[in-house]
């Protein structure tokens, strides 16, 4: 018997049907989307709630927090109607329950014998709901009325009867129409799947059996986080402050400042001395439950059984943010780009138990990159919309190196046959970009580079590529990644860089655009990377002879394939190792590095 | 009139299904597999069925057979030493793989290191535009610093992968020719060749896996044929490919990448067959062995088929049966994990040392030990007498797990099977949400070593109506590629919009592929029988990322009925998305031709038919349900067509067991199929 009263073997059978119904909701978006963005990118997320609405069974994207609250407080449980579907994509109103404006969240309470017993949900990333510019999200923004249509909690569906003229509104406000139609059906398709196999469920097993296995899983989630800060963490306050280069907009940094305060078992998350919330759009409405989510994931990752659920938010007593900061922005900051600030507030998450762990957690990783490229035919004025999506490098990892190519939660990019065929560009080179990986015993991943000619008219660009003037930090002896670069033209005499957080750039036919994006930062010290593997990595591309020899210590003989043994030992003798926890244009402890870029 | 003789090898047992094209009879035989020894297993079998069937190799007058050799080269990495040619500044397009990682939400994720290191991969100076055009002719002189680069690498072989060779191959063969004018041993292969499909990364990784594996499955093909010639068999061996069809060996040895995954696609020909005969519309293929389950999706007898099959870490993108693996076997452990939980694999017992009840040094308790314990299995002989059930150990070991659960000895046996099927279940429904089918209206076909024990239990938590259980379930495999057909696939990237302006290119690449097919069929394979043609389309709305196959009929390719094309894929994208867009331009991507060349089907005969129930042998205790049933216990060969009678049972043949519970009744077809049917 479990704490819930149930058997343990029903509560496996219970918890694998929740699993395989929520992966067959994937599998339904997967298959019946139409955009690229949910095909080919994966941007969707799919979950269950248990009738408090506290997330129970989801994908483990931490992107956005609680899902149900707004919806509840427009439309309280005991209006609720069997075949009910709620929509909304405003981070507003929602509070963060989700955080920028293409995400379509849809909603759907589950009934059995009468009795409100779960949710389903669903969210997908949509191509196009009009705004300022083709794809609604620029890097431009300073408003969240130039990143389109603002959806608040609305009942689009009342007891199965779906409000035709909603859509018609929404739809009229995408570039896009039909495509747009086609996700949101595909998105509520899935709704209503979860919704059906939550009541398959209920009648399988019982709603106390349903109940019971939601509160075990919650329960197993909370103990396990609770246990892992218990016994890796000391009590204590631990701080650090992580950089975003700019906000797009204008020239200015931004940083998120977390500490990790640990007292009498009592475990609080301060965010409040983050800056100001940003003139652009990387201002991150952030639920509470999202850094605990961060924290959740990463401290029980070894335990294939834990799963992301509210049962972390319970272990970690409190969050704190300040209204008007970064974290916390006031309507109606812009919020396109907040996953800059999302994947800092998780390296700062990062730096913070680094500290409290004697570098025990993970480097630094780039945020993935965008870009913008909005062709225009002279003559026919047709237009050509080319959003591609970049990889970086990921923070090595405390057990292994980091990931090298690879755009968040692993999306696939576009082939360049087809990105040749479909967007009016030509794409010359695609290539991985040596040394950006940050040395150290485990090394952090590589970005890439990717050249693109125009092939338009003229085009104008808008450009999302952050870590280049606070590259991503090593941890415990490991180096920063090298940050990106955005060139147009290179090697010629109209070399010009571009800011790599910006928008507007005019380009004509024949130009040629560069990008090169940042690398993860290293964990442990580079000398202590076996020769071997420093080696392997040069003849890979990863690392040049140069560096090889500049940081890791480590000489190639003449043919650069063999190990020179003897002058490796001699070079990695000579050299000094680590200076401090962290690393980014020199060791620092913690605190020193805020006080030097905050002047 | 001779024999004709199917051979399976797998990672425990080589099947053989011979068929007497006399008596119209099939028999089956089972031989340990030799890995080490590959060939010896055949040779063997061979033997055996001289001695067993009194068959001699000389009246063989057909032969298939289906081996791993290709995968297991992958997966041991045991490949030629294998160089990569591409377009300049696009040689790491292996290690940026399109970003993808095996399982994006898993902290410890890898990218697995790719077939072809980075320090084999070169650049050659040339460009093929979108379009098709040359924009750059091959730079001789960055094909001699490659090929000195490969000298100095030592490699023996290399494939050339191309930007946009899908649509224009002149560049790639320019390069061909020039490495193989100037290095005459090396091995070349063109991705056009091996698979000309959109999608650079795709088709390049396809034919790295190719290149990698070609010399060893070459070689092991030419020691086949001469081994079965001094055997004295007379005919040329067919080889069992992944579309489900077979060619000769003689070709497998330079089109290996089609026969990767021959085992499971010919088990799923062998249970399309099957459907076929039982006349069952809707089948799911269910094949359980001992490390691991795998389902197929079958529609009116024919399998369904996809890309992007994993071959170890590496997807290929030809046209494969699609069949998914489902998670665990009969072999996969039971254990109990800190929190107290009961889990079952991934690790599996394998065939060494096996489930404890095999008595060759396995103690941890399996699914197969599970089955043991609640009665079903223990009774009767498995594996042509090679294994003995020690029911003994089997409790020993299940009941350690029972102790640190606190549980009883069969409701915790009982709780392995459950929570092995309820993994089997989440697998299955992630399959069915692909298709977008429900697996209500489908029967189960259940074969391999342990798919007819594990069958009822399944399709009871799918709501699955009905079982079926073919002659041969040990030897499904073996008996596909007995009745493969002579089959291959043949693609033209096309990017044409669906309009009247366009009738003739699309016509042109049609009437290419079809001579292209008939040479091959007719020319390359020899084949004089009756043979088929199909024609399809991957098409969509314009700007949609991904395609739809959409069948076309010939008259509307010959009198370029555009209409009746577009109005086909309207049909299809309905079918899938329930909507079309009547209005929006479609356009065609690939065009797609099949061609089959009929192998004759094994007319099997009809068993003898009784009227009256039949016999039990014994009745035995068996525990499902939280409570003990008597069950009858019969053997399959003394079964005879339109007997009836109720679960629970339990039916005995060489080389599986059928576990019925209660709640299904059996009948017996006239082909033998048994046909478990959910009573009420």
């Amino acid at each position: 018997m479990s704490s819930s009263g149930i058997d343990t073997v029903t509560l496996e059978l219970v918890t694998g049907a929740l699993q395989a119904a929520r992966a067959e909701m994937e599998a339904l978006i997967d298959r019946t989307s139409m955009s690229p963005f949910i095909r080919e990118k994966k941007d969707y997320f799919t979950a269950f709630l248990d009738r408090e609405g506290r997330l129970v069974v989801s994908t483990s994207l931490t992107l956005a927090g609680n899902l149900v609250e707004a919806i509840l407080e427009q439309y309280p449980a005991d209006t609720m109607q069997d075949g009910d579907l709620y929509w909304y994509n405003d981070p507003y109103s929602s509070r963060g329950g989700v955080s920028h404006f293409p995400d379509m969240v849809f909603v759907m309470p589950v009934f059995r014998d009468g009795e409100l017993i779960a949710f389903a949900e669903a969210w997908g990333h949509l191509w196009d709901i009009g705004g300022m510019v083709p794809g609604s999200i620029s890097p431009q923004a300073t408003s969240a009325f130039q990143e389109g249509i603002m959806i608040p909690p609305v009942r689009v569906m009342q007891a199965g009867v779906l409000n035709e003229e909603v859509f018609r509104i929404f739809t009229r406000n995408s570039r896009f129409p039909d495509m747009m139609r086609g996700d949101l059906k595909a998105i509520m398709a899935a709704c209503a799947l979860g919704k059906r196999r939550l009541e398959e469920i209920a009648d399988r097993f019982g709603v106390t059996a349903v109940q019971g296995a939601f509160d075990h899983m919650l329960g197993q989630s909370e103990r396990a986080l609770r246990t892992a800060i218990d016994t890796r963490v000391a009590d204590g306050e631990y701080s650090f402050r992580d950089f975003i280069d700019c906000d797009a907009v204008t020239d200015q940094p931004y940083s998120v400042h977390l500490t990790l305060k640990k007292k009498d078992g009592r475990v609080v998350l301060d965010l409040s001395r983050s800056d100001d919330q940003a003139t652009g759009p990387i201002n991150f409405l952030m639920d509470q439950s999202v850094p605990k989510y961060m924290a959740g994931l990463y401290l029980t990752m070894h335990d294939p059984n834990i799963r992301m659920n509210a049962g972390f938010e319970r272990a970690i007593d409190e969050v704190i943010t300040r209204p008007g900061s970064l974290v916390a922005p006031n309507f109606p900051a812009a919020l396109g780009l907040r996953s800059h600030t999302m994947i800092r507030v998780n390296s700062a998450l990062f730096g913070a138990l680094a500290l409290a762990t004697g570098g025990q957690a993970s480097a630094a990783s780039s945020v993935y990159v965008l870009y913008y490229l909005r062709g225009r035919d002279t003559a026919t004025g047709r237009l050509d919309l080319c959003i591609e999506g970049l990889a970086v490098g990921f923070g090595a990892r405390p057990f292994a190196d980091g990931i090298d190519a690879v755009y968040y939660v692993a999306q696939k990019n576009y082939p360049i046959e087809f990105a040749e065929m479909e967007f009016g560009v030509r794409i010359e080179a695609f290539r991985v970009h040596t040394d950006s990986g940050g040395p150290g015993r485990y090394r952090g991943g590589c970005g890439i580079v990717r050249d693109v000619r125009v092939l338009a008219d003229e085009a104008d660009l808008g450009i999302r590529l952050d870590n280049c003037r606070y590259p991503a930090f090593g941890v415990n002896g490991g180096l920063a990644g090298r940050g990106g670069r955005v060139v147009v033209n290179p090697g010629t005499e109209r070399e010009r860089d571009l800011k790599t957080m910006s928008d507007g750039h005019q380009l004509k036919k024949g130009d040629l655009l560069r990008i090169i994006t940042s690398g993860g930062g290293g964990w442990g010290s580079p000398l202590e990377r076996p020769a071997e593997q420093v080696r392997d990595d040069v003849l890979d591309g990863f690392v040049s002879p140069e560096s090889a020899y500049a940081d890791y210590g480590v000489v190639l003989a003449e043919d650069g394939v063999t190990l020179d043994l003897s002058a490796t030992e001699a070079r990695r003798a000579a050299l000094d190792g680590p200076r401090g926890m962290f690393h980014r244009d020199g060791f620092f402890d913690g605190a020193d590095y805020q006080v030097e870029a905050a002047e | 009139m001779g024999y004709r003789v199917g051979v399976d090898i797998g990672g425990t047992f080589t099947d053989f299904c011979v068929f007497d094209e006399r008596t119209r009879d099939l028999h089956s035989l089972k031989v340990l597999s030799t890995p080490d020894r590959p060939g010896t297993e055949v040779i063997d079998g061979l033997a055996e069925i001289q001695r067993r069937y009194n068959i001699a190799p000389d009246v063989i007058g057909y032969f298939t057979h289906g081996t791993t050799v290709g995968v297991n080269t992958v997966i041991q990495r045991r490949g030629v030493n294998l160089c990569l040619i591409t377009t300049e500044n696009f040689e790491d397009v292996l290690e940026v793989a399109r970003l993808k990682m095996p399982d994006p939400y898993d902290l410890f994720s890898r990218r697995p290191p790719p077939l072809v290191p980075r320090e084999k991969v070169f650049a050659v100076t040339e460009r093929v535009l979108a379009d098709g055009t040359i924009e750059r002719p091959v730079d001789e002189d960055s094909v001699r610093r490659a090929l000195d680069g490969i000298r100095a690498v030592g490699g023996e072989a290399v494939v050339v992968a191309l930007l946009h060779a899908y649509r224009t191959p002149e560049n790639e063969r320019r390069v061909r020719d020039l490495l193989v004018q100037a290095a005459p041993d090396l091995a070349v292969i063109c991705s056009s060749d091996v698979w000309p499909v959109i999608r650079e990364y795709e088709r390049t990784v396809t034919s790295v896996v190719a290149g990698y594996v070609q010399p060893r499955v070459a070689e092991y093909l030419t020691s086949l044929q001469l081994a079965l010639q001094r055997a004295g068999v007379p005919c040329e061996p067919m080889i069992t490919k992944s579309n489900g069809g077979v060619m000769s060996a003689e070709l497998g040895k330079t089109n290996c990448v089609q026969m990767l995954l021959s085992g499971t696609a010919s088990g799923v020909i062998g249970a399309s067959h099957v459907a076929r005969l039982t006349g069952s519309r809707s089948t799911m293929s269910l094949d359980v062995g001992g490390t691991s389950a795998d389902v197929a999706i079958i529609i009116d007898g024919e399998p369904q088929y996809g890309i992007g099959e994993m071959i170890g870490e590496f997807p290929i993108y030809v046209p494969t049966v699609s069949v998914t693996s489902i998670g665990e076997g009969g072999g996969s452990i039971a254990w109990v994990d800190p929190l107290g939980v009961l889990k079952v694999g991934p690790e599996s017992a394998g065939s060494v040392p096996g489930p404890a009840c095999y008595g060759r040094g396995g103690e941890r308790p399996t699914i197969t030990d599970a089955f043991v314990v609640c009665g079903f299995l223990g009774g009767a002989e498995l594996g042509y007498s090679a294994v003995s059930m020690d029911v003994g150990k089997a409790r020993q070991a299940v009941g350690s797990v029972a102790e640190s659960l606190g549980t009883e000895l069969r409701e915790t046996a009982e709780a392995i099977i459950r929570i092995a099927v309820s993994g089997m279940f989440l697998e299955v429904s992630k399959l069915v949400s692909r298709y977008g089918v429900d697996p209500r209206d489908f029967s189960l076909l259940a074969f391999g070593g342990a798919g007819p024990m594990t069958a009822c239990f399944l399709a009871r938590e799918l709501g699955m109506r009905q079982v079926v259980v073919p002659m041969t379930p040990g030897v499904l495999s073996a008996f596909g590629g007995l009745i493969a057909d002579v089959k291959n696939d043949f693609i033209k990237t096309a990017f044409l919009e669906v309009a009247s302006d366009n009738v003739d290119e699309f016509r042109r690449n049609f009437t290419d592929l079809e001579t292209r097919a008939v040479t091959w069929l007719r020319d390359e394979q020899g084949f004089e029988g009756e043979a088929r043609i199909l024609f399809s389309a991957d098409m969509r709305y314009r700007g949609q990322s991904f395609e739809i196959e959409t069948m076309l009929d010939r008259g509307w390719i010959e009198t370029g009925d555009v209409e009746a094309i577009a109005e086909a894929f309207h049909r299809e994208h309905e079918r899938v998305y329930e909507h079309a867009d009547r209005d929006a331009p479609v356009q065609i991507i690939n065009q797609r031709l099949v061609v089959a060349g009929d192998s004759p089907k094994p007319d099997i005969a009809k068993i003898a038919r009784s009227s009256t129930p039949p016999e039990p042998l014994d009745r035995m205790a068996v525990f499902y349900d939280g409570a003990e049933h008597e069950a009858s216990l019969y053997r399959r060969a003394d079964l005879r067509a339109g007997q009836r009678f109720s679960g629970p049972a339990v039916i005995l043949q060489d080389d599986c067991t059928t576990c019925v519970l209660g709640g299904f009744a059996v009948e017996v077809d006239p082909y033998g199929n048994l046909i478990l049917t959910v009573e009420g």
